[in-house]
């Protein structure tokens, strides 16, 4: 070995710079990744691996006035396959085809199209919607399904007997499940409570590693519940009441404007709707002409018929037009200018005063009347009694209905050849152009109960959304409107007789109409009935039936409306 | 042959702890970060797992470092061209056995495979110390240079063509600090790299007309004889023309793939850049301290890749922070002074070029790792010493600090 001396002794310190050179380049590196960027890359390793799982709030509870659930929640299944974890020498397809109708091959088919390194660890949906039963018996016998895995969602169930479809509505799957229709809707806020959150940590194949702990978890909050004032057994008798007929009834109190019954039909079954909906089941619904979906009570909007009359007649009475003794005498025919107009009864009512008039609905009396007011003043009153706008109804979708005035008139019959004084006198009765809904006519029936005020009829007990209005007219307006329709359901030929209920302590008012949907056509009239009972001296309960193409007022929803006030009776606790 | 490797006679074993106790530091680090990725595993699995596997191969480390303090190296410098021969021999006979996951880097012996080019490393810096050595005239070119050059390239292409470009970059990198060691012009060793930088510069014409124009005004300035300028002129032209075809002709589209993922590994996130992308996240989340022992998402959530070998510094980084990694390369950066100084004590010229060729095997390694597992170099799959699990690469680079050792202790 020859030894040498020639090194230069600033090669160390060269080599150690650019060794330094190397070492600081890697040192500003990582500082730009861990420091200047750490946010960055730490949000970047969260989302690789935080999975997060929103943990569905159950919906609030709806109870009936007494607190009885109507609405409530269950758990529903859905059954996943994790092929990683499949084995099909000892998989029992036969109790899987059994329980839960899935076949050898729909099962082989999920297994082995997702059989891949990093497919196979996930879970594949193979059944949705089983019920607890059917899922127990699949626990049962775990391991002969080894592979399979459940998770849950709730969903509603509805634990009442009666029906209450377009009351209670119900819930689709749009961005996340919510209120569709009806209470559900409406109070979605409060029912919906609040999801929970959490985070699962997920390695690269997407498996779950358990739960991430992590202050930014949070509970879910079951939605607050809703009380109706809806009475569920008189909704339940109602609903049997009202049977195979089209139409609405609608039960309420007058006095704290609380909804006790309300139903529509056609109606459909709310539990179909819970989970998914079979599309046969819905097509059927959705082209159902008497469209099933539509609650009648607020919108639909009829010709009012008669009960119409009790508004004119407060008009008059109040401005102080005609005093009660006015009479006329009706032939059956009332002559105007070269058009003649009947009165419902062929014959004539005779000579009758205004009870009279009502009682037995004699048309031409109000022929006569409504000649003597102003049209504005007239349409003014009707829109004051709540018609021609939304009452305020705690449910989504009410609607207005129909008032015509002076304006609207004028525009309707431009192209018509104008209108004149001749089409006032069908408004006169409840015909022509005004539109009213069911909620609208118990409205009416309320501010006559409460002798000139209302409050906005509502569903919810602890609605805050309540206003009380006034119609200011004369006490004994009140008093001759009511006596004239205990006339009407007390003596016989009052059109509401079939109403009667002969007890003491107990009085009916009512007022039929019939309201003509067209003329010289074979289609019968809506049927009307609008009444109230008063018993113990204070207690009220009005109720209001529409049967649509029911024929006469004085026949159908009369009777129907006296078995109700019977059952209202019967259950006087209500 | 091997009669006279080992001197039992030399009964003292002083071991240098301003060399070995940055090695201890890096040992315990990398326990420490096996020891996180395997604190989540199954317990049963844990007598089996890479923590304990690796205290095993550190115990069997140290006693390789306590017998390579009776190397002798005047038996090494006498047989350094023999063993250099020996070394060629092994490396090209891995060709003929067969393939192991697309490679032939492996010489199979009986249930064991031997990779020469692993220890191949330590020869390659005994051999090619030699060879700088026995060249006299170190300020000018001449044939013998340019021989000595290609000898000394003839491994490492063997290397890369196997295919272990990691290994090969070893290779490579180890020549210029070696040969600025043993004193050559500067610039020579200048002269030599350019036609390199020529190689890659061709990738970017606006680059490479850049690079040319500074390279002629170099040329031009630079006071020396013209065949010699137009030699270095033509050297770097036939370096620029031959790159493209090293680049579609003789570059595996493994390798092209991995220099293309280099340079954006975001362009194909899910395929070669995943390991990247991952790796890159992996380290940043990291943060200043550190996500803490077996707390790492990245690591035990399995996003990372080769978590215990190749990708080990992410876990550092992730687990135990940018603090741990800055504290590394101090240590480093201790090393490499106190390796140098002693280097430069060293009487023997040969024994000091020595030195700084296995510094500089353990230097690039760390260098090459770092920076491959952070974006700023292609992913090669190198270890880092001492850190990475690993048995046979582990024992290479205890040799390596026992040789350095022995140097400082015989040879001062």
């Amino acid at each position: 070995m020859s030894y040498k001396f020639t090194k230069q002794s600033n090669n160390k310190n060269f080599v150690f710079i650019i060794y330094s050179i190397f070492i600081l380049i890697i040192i500003c590196n990582y500082f730009n990744l861990q420091i200047l960027n750490y946010k960055k890359y730490n949000i970047k390793a969260g989302n690789n691996s935080l999975r997060k799982i929103v943990l569905k709030a159950p919906r609030g509870i709806i109870y009936d006035r007494n607190e009885n659930p109507i609405v409530d929640n269950k758990l529903i299944y859905n059954i996943n396959i994790i092929p990683k974890d499949f084995n099909s020498n000892s998989f029992n397809y036969n109790l899987i085809d059994r329980t839960i109708n899935v076949s050898k091959a729909t099962v082989d088919s999920i297994v082995y199209s997702n059989n891949t390194s990093i497919k196979q660890f996930k879970p594949y949906l193979i059944k949705s919607n089983i019920d607890f039963v059917k899922k127990s018996i699949l626990e049962e016998s775990k391991l002969d399904i080894k592979g399979l895995y459940f998770t849950n969602s709730p969903i509603r169930t509805y634990t009442s007997s009666c029906n209450l479809a377009h009351v209670l509505g119900y819930l689709r799957n749009i961005n996340e499940i919510e209120g569709y229709s009806g209470i559900e809707k409406y109070y979605e806020e409060i029912l919906k409570g609040s999801d929970g959150l959490e985070y699962h940590l997920v390695d690269r194949f997407g498996i779950d590693q358990g739960l991430f702990v992590d202050d930014n978890i949070k509970r879910p909050e079951q939605g607050k519940g809703v009380y109706l004032s809806i009475d569920s057994k008189l909704q339940s008798f109602s609903e049997e009441i009202m049977g195979d007929n089209i139409g609405s009834i609608i039960v309420m109190d007058p006095e704290s404007g609380e909804i006790l019954t309300m139903l529509s039909t056609p109606t459909y079954e709310l539990n179909s709707f819970a989970g998914e909906i079979p599309i046969k089941t819905w097509n059927k619904l959705i082209k159902n002409k008497d469209k099933p979906f539509n609650n009648r009570a607020i919108q639909s909007s009829y010709p009012p018929g008669s009960i119409f009359k009790l508004i004119l007649a407060a008009i008059v009475l109040d401005k102080k037009i005609i005093s009660k003794d006015w009479k006329i005498n009706c032939n059956g025919k009332y002559e105007f200018y070269d058009k003649v107009f009947h009165c419902w009864k062929e014959d004539g009512h005779g000579i009758v005063n205004l009870n009279d008039a009502i009682k037995g609905s004699c048309n031409i009396y109000f022929y006569n009347l409504i000649q003597k007011i102003d049209f504005d003043l007239w349409s003014n009153e009707v829109l004051n009694f709540g018609f021609g706008n939304t009452l305020g109804i705690d449910l989504p979708s009410e609607k207005k209905g129909l008032v015509p005035n002076r304006k609207y008139m004028s525009q309707t019959y431009k192209n018509r050849g104008g209108w004149s004084t001749g089409h006032l006198l069908n408004l006169s009765i409840g015909q022509g152009e005004t539109m009213v809904t069911p909620i609208q006519t118990i409205n009416l029936i309320n501010i006559i109960a409460n002798e000139g005020w209302y409050l906005t009829p509502h569903l919810n007990l602890e609605s805050d959304n309540i206003i009380k209005k006034k119609i200011d007219y004369n006490q004994s307006t009140w008093g001759i409107i009511k006596q004239s329709m205990y006339d009407a359901v007390n003596e016989s030929g009052g059109t509401a007789y079939k109403t009667k209920i002969d007890l003491d302590n107990v009085k009916v008012y009512g007022k039929t109409g019939t309201a003509q949907i067209c003329s010289n056509c074979d289609l019968l009239p809506h049927a009307w009935f609008g009444g109230f009972i008063e018993f113990n001296q204070d207690k009220k309960f009005s109720i209001v039936i529409i049967i649509e193409n029911g024929g006469k007022g004085s026949n159908k929803p009369t009777i129907m409306a006296k078995k109700i006030f019977k059952y209202i009776l019967g259950n006087a606790d209500v | 042959m091997f009669k006279g490797l080992f001197d039992f006679k030399n009964q003292s074993i002083l071991i240098r702890w301003i060399i070995v106790v940055p090695v201890l530091i890096y040992i315990f680090i990398g326990l420490c970060a096996l020891y996180g990725i395997n604190s989540t595993s199954n317990i049963d699995n844990l007598l089996s797992s890479t923590f304990y596997k690796q205290i095993i191969w550190i115990l069997l480390g140290a006693i390789v470092f306590i017998f390579t303090q009776y190397i002798r190296f005047q038996f090494l410098y006498d047989y350094s061209y023999v063993f250099y021969l020996f070394l060629f021999i092994l490396i090209f006979s891995t060709m003929f056995f067969p393939k192991i996951e697309g490679a032939r880097r492996w010489i199979p012996i009986g249930p064991f495979y031997f990779q020469p080019s692993e220890l191949g490393k330590i020869i390659y810096v005994f051999g090619i110390a030699r060879l700088f050595n026995d060249i006299k005239k170190k300020n000018e070119l001449s044939y013998f240079f340019f021989i000595i050059i290609i000898l000394s390239l003839i491994p490492p292409m063997l290397v890369f063509i196997q295919p272990d470009l990691g290994t090969a970059m070893i290779y490579f990198s180890i020549i210029i600090p070696m040969l600025f060691w043993s004193n050559f012009n500067v610039k020579i060793i200048i002269f030599l790299i350019a036609p390199l930088i020529s190689m890659i510069a061709v990738s970017n014409l606006f680059f490479y007309y850049m690079w040319m124009i500074f390279l002629i005004i170099f040329i031009i300035l630079i006071n020396d004889k013209i065949y010699y300028k137009v030699i270095n002129f033509i050297l770097n032209l036939s370096a620029s023309i031959i790159s493209p075809y090293i680049w579609f002709e003789i570059l595996k589209p493994h390798q092209r793939q991995r220099i293309e993922t280099f340079i954006d590994p975001f362009s194909d996130p899910l395929g070669k850049g995943y390991q990247v992308i991952q790796s890159i996240i992996t380290i940043g989340s990291g943060g200043l301290w550190g996500k803490g022992l077996g707390n790492g998402t990245q690591t035990q959530l399995r996003f990372l890749p080769v978590r215990d070998t190749d990708f080990v510094i992410s876990v550092v980084s992730e687990e135990m922070g940018f603090v741990t990694i800055f504290f590394l390369l101090l240590v480093l950066c201790w090393l490499v002074y106190w390796v140098l100084d002693f280097a430069q004590r060293v009487e023997n010229e040969y024994i000091s070029t020595v030195m700084i060729g296995l510094l500089s095997i353990i230097f690039m390694h760390i260098i090459i790792n770092f920076g491959m597992i952070s974006g700023l170099l292609p992913v090669t799959g190198l270890p880092v010493p001492f850190i990475s699990y690993g048995g046979s690469f582990f024992l290479t680079c205890s040799i390596i600090v026992g040789l350095i050792n022995n140097i400082i202790n015989n040879h001062i």
